[in-house]
């Protein structure tokens, strides 16, 4: 498989090269890094308030939501460091993914689409995005790529 | 002159713990830049197509163009209506990505800044993470360009 079927495009005024070049190879590891630091806050959230601090949390319904809410906090505190340092990126972003799918299909779908009632616009983005680490694992700048080896 | 690293174009990587996935890794690696792209894009078109052809324009000239604290609102949300409808279009085709990105991202910094900041970060309250979010993701695209899947590079030329 070719890895370049086209070259990359000619800058139309040259001196935006001299821009791009320190930039563009961190565009990837900036989509992965923010959509594993965009997680930690709502880990934090969980584990710290409980159940009761997300309300899509409580929209699920569940007897004893206590347990499950510490069980999401935990995989979205770790999972969303991890998978912004790179670290097992497409383990986490697996788990980040199906946690999103059962959020979606659970509580969201019922809300329509638009984010602010609370929709899968916003869920659809986060799980877009952790396919996409899965898809294409650490990249360049991580520490998958640092120790070597990666799954 | 030093070819510019693209990352959307994956060449190298770390050796996979599981030699059997390699060839899926292979195969989905170079579409995983472009499907970020592609998913961003169709998030926001649904915003543009509610105000240019539902009305959404006047709308947000009533409301959050003018809570923003622009003057002359009308004309600021024919641009963000513009923008968000013909803008995503042409972030999903990867047409013009950069400075298509770079309107957008400033978009989303005073949707973010300027609308959602006094509601806190989660968007179960309103918050700003979502275009936070958005805005992040158009600056990767103006840092990334088009990458492999975009019209930018079928056309050979970039800004």
């Amino acid at each position: 498989m070719t890895e370049n079927a086209l070259p990359t495009p000619k800058p139309i005024i040259p001196i935006c090269a001299a821009i791009h070049r320190p930039f563009a190879p961190l565009s990837y590891a900036f989509i992965r890094f923010c959509t594993g630091a965009i997680f930690i806050p709502h880990g934090v959230q969980k584990l710290s308030g409980g159940a009761a601090a997300d309300k899509f949390v409580m929209a699920l319904g569940l007897a004893d939501p206590a347990p499950w809410a510490g069980a999401m906090g935990t995989i979205e505190l770790v999972c969303g460091i991890m998978l912004a340092l790179g670290l097992l990126t497409r383990p986490v972003a697996l788990l980040l993914a199906v946690e999103l799918l059962v959020m979606i299909f659970a509580v969201h779908i019922h809300n329509g689409f638009a984010w602010n009632s609370g929709g899968i616009q916003y869920p659809a983005m986060l799980l877009a995005l952790c396919i996409a680490a899965l898809f294409r694992g650490g990249g360049r700048y991580s520490l998958d790529r640092f120790i070597g080896k990666e799954f | 002159m030093t070819a510019i690293i693209d990352e959307t174009c994956p060449s190298d990587g770390a050796k996979p713990i599981i030699p059997a996935l390699a060839g899926f890794y292979r195969c989905a690696g170079p579409f995983s830049y472009a499907f970020v792209r592609i998913v961003t894009a169709a998030l926001i078109l649904p915003g543009g197509i509610e105000k240019l052809f539902y009305g959404g324009v006047y709308r947000i000239a009533a409301g959050n163009v003018v809570k923003a604290g622009f003057s002359e609102p009308l004309a600021w949300a024919w641009a963000v209506c513009i923008l968000e409808f013909f803008g995503s279009l042409m972030l999903a085709a990867g047409l013009l990505t950069r400075p298509v990105a770079v309107a957008m991202a400033v978009e989303m910094a005073v949707i973010t800044f300027r609308i959602h900041f006094g509601a806190g970060f989660f968007w179960a309250d309103h918050g700003y993470e979502f275009a936070l979010m958005l805005m992040l993701m158009c600056l990767a695209f103006a840092a990334g360009g088009g990458g492999r899947y975009s019209l930018d590079r079928l056309i050979g030329w970039e800004f």
